[in-house]
């Protein structure tokens, strides 16, 4: 939430160095912990509605994981159950579950990623390196949801002139569907192209659409990114990632050197967002509070900020 | 009643599936042996080389300090030494499979290929890592299940992090 208000450099920096350690790493602890941090900051994010919708995907298919995993692996030692080929091992079925959860863990991680950041400052902040490949991005971003808008318009149109009620899926109307999308996406490409032309898009003279700006509000979060980021390189560097799942679960006897820092710095770097949510809302109140005692005259209270305003009345 | 019919259908399908899978997967073979006329093979199973190639990666050390820490290897990688008994046609394969350790293995249209004992499998120390097999001092160009042993003979399974690991002093 807080992370809202950042320069979008610094937000792109923070998940991008999120995504690539959980994406990264199968430590069952890290992983986990990334799992954790990331439904902790959804649920700030999103109505708990939301939220149980996107679970209501996540879980199936980490049990799908889990159970692929436990019928095909058979490295692991520790058999449940075995017949002929197939074997089921507590290893197996324990990767497939840490896999299961990482991979829903990324989901999440990007799910919050794109409720921080919009596709206008993504824009800003690539926009002046990469002009193209950053409008191609978010235009294909964008591509997808007006997709399946227009997919629903048109399936709603044709059931309105037939008469039709909600029914079975058929192949007919599927193919006309597509047809239709298809003729309109052309359509919709050569209006786009029109209107960046009529925008001026291939002037010289190009300014971002949302004012962004540098401030020193930025460098506690980059400070602590690269700071947590440091911590977990170091434990990587002194062995401390190490895992193993076949043929037993263990962690190696190196791994205890590098071990906390790995685990420190993980949990530092996933727990920013809401650090930095609880430093606001600390700040906020000790600001409240000096306001109050100084009692400001009704003059001055009417010209403070709104939410300013209500902590001292 | 008339919606239960197809429903039924789909189950008994895939249950029928479900035994056929299950029917056609060839069960472990166990070697019953006759006391009278087997023959005896000196079986050596290793993983030296994870000691003494300087390529390993990290995690063969590690897979191979678990190893010694289970009781599965002693100190300097040995995981297995003795005698074994099986019938007179059987193979090298037969000789591993009897020694009692954990074998993993794949049938493949060239015999079984076996890619894990006791845990420590192929690509587990290496990109190139994995088992392979002696007979009396060399190593035949034919899976294991296929190259049949006489009396007397040396049978030495390797964990090779490359090749050039095969020959390599031999415990």
């Amino acid at each position: 939430m807080m992370m809202k208000k950042h320069h979008p450099g610094v937000v792109l920096f923070y998940y991008g160095s999120v995504l690539v350690l959980t994406m990264a790493t199968r430590h069952p602890a890290v992983t986990l912990l990334s799992f954790l941090f990331s439904l902790i900051l959804r649920f700030r994010m999103e109505e708990t509605r939301k939220v149980g919708h996107s679970l209501f995907y996540l879980l199936p298919m980490i049990l799908m994981i889990t159970l692929l995993n436990g019928l095909y692996s058979d490295r692991g030692m520790t058999l449940l159950f075995s017949w002929g080929p197939i074997t089921l091992s507590v290893e197996g079925i324990l990767y497939g579950l840490i896999s299961g959860i990482s991979l829903s863990a990324v989901i999440l991680w990007f799910q919050n990623y794109h409720d921080t950041m919009e596709s206008g400052r993504f824009l800003a902040v690539l926009g002046k390196r990469l002009p193209v490949i950053s409008m191609m991005v978010s235009m294909i971003f964008r591509a997808i949801p007006d997709t399946l808008e227009q997919g629903r318009e048109i399936e709603q149109s044709r059931r309105a002139l037939t008469g039709e009620r909600r029914g079975k899926f058929q192949m007919k109307h599927g193919v006309t569907l597509l047809t239709i999308l298809m003729g309109w996406s052309m359509e919709n490409a050569i209006e786009t192209a029109d209107a960046m032309k009529a925008k001026a898009y291939l002037s010289d003279k190009r300014i971002p659409y949302a004012g962004i700006r540098r401030s020193l509000r930025d460098l506690l979060p980059l400070l602590l990114t690269l700071g947590s980021g440091a911590l977990v390189l170091g434990g990587v560097f002194l062995g401390g990632a190490g895992f193993l799942y076949y043929p037993f679960m263990q962690i190696p006897q190196r791994a205890e050197r590098g071990f906390f820092l790995w685990l420190a710095g993980s949990t530092l770097l996933f727990l920013l967002p809401l650090f930095l949510d609880a430093l606001d809302w600390a700040l906020g109140q000790l600001r409240r509070q000096l306001l109050r005692e100084v009692s400001p005259d009704p003059f001055v209270l009417q010209l403070l900020p709104h939410d300013l305003k209500a902590g001292v009345e | 009643m008339k919606k239960m019919e197809p429903i039924m259908k789909k189950i008994a399908v895939i249950a029928l599936i479900l035994l056929l899978f299950f029917t056609g997967a060839c069960a472990r073979e166990e070697a019953v042996l006759k006391p009278d006329d087997a023959i005896t093979i000196a079986v050596t199973v290793d993983c030296v080389s994870i000691l003494n190639n300087s390529n390993v990666s990290q995690k063969g050390r590690d897979l191979l300090d678990l190893l010694i820490e289970k009781d599965l290897s002693d100190q300097k990688g040995l995981m297995f030494r003795g005698d074994v008994n099986i019938a007179p046609a059987q193979s090298a394969f037969h000789a591993l499979q009897n020694t009692g350790l954990e074998v993993r293995y794949r049938e493949s249209a060239f015999g079984p290929f076996v890619h894990s004992i006791s845990g420590l499998g192929d690509k587990d120390a290496g990109p190139l890592s994995g088992w392979v097999y002696l007979v009396n001092g060399e190593a035949p160009d034919v899976s294991s299940g296929l190259f049949k042993l006489e009396d007397g003979d040396i049978l030495h399974w390797r964990f090779t992090v490359e090749e050039t690991d095969l020959f390599l002093d031999l415990p």
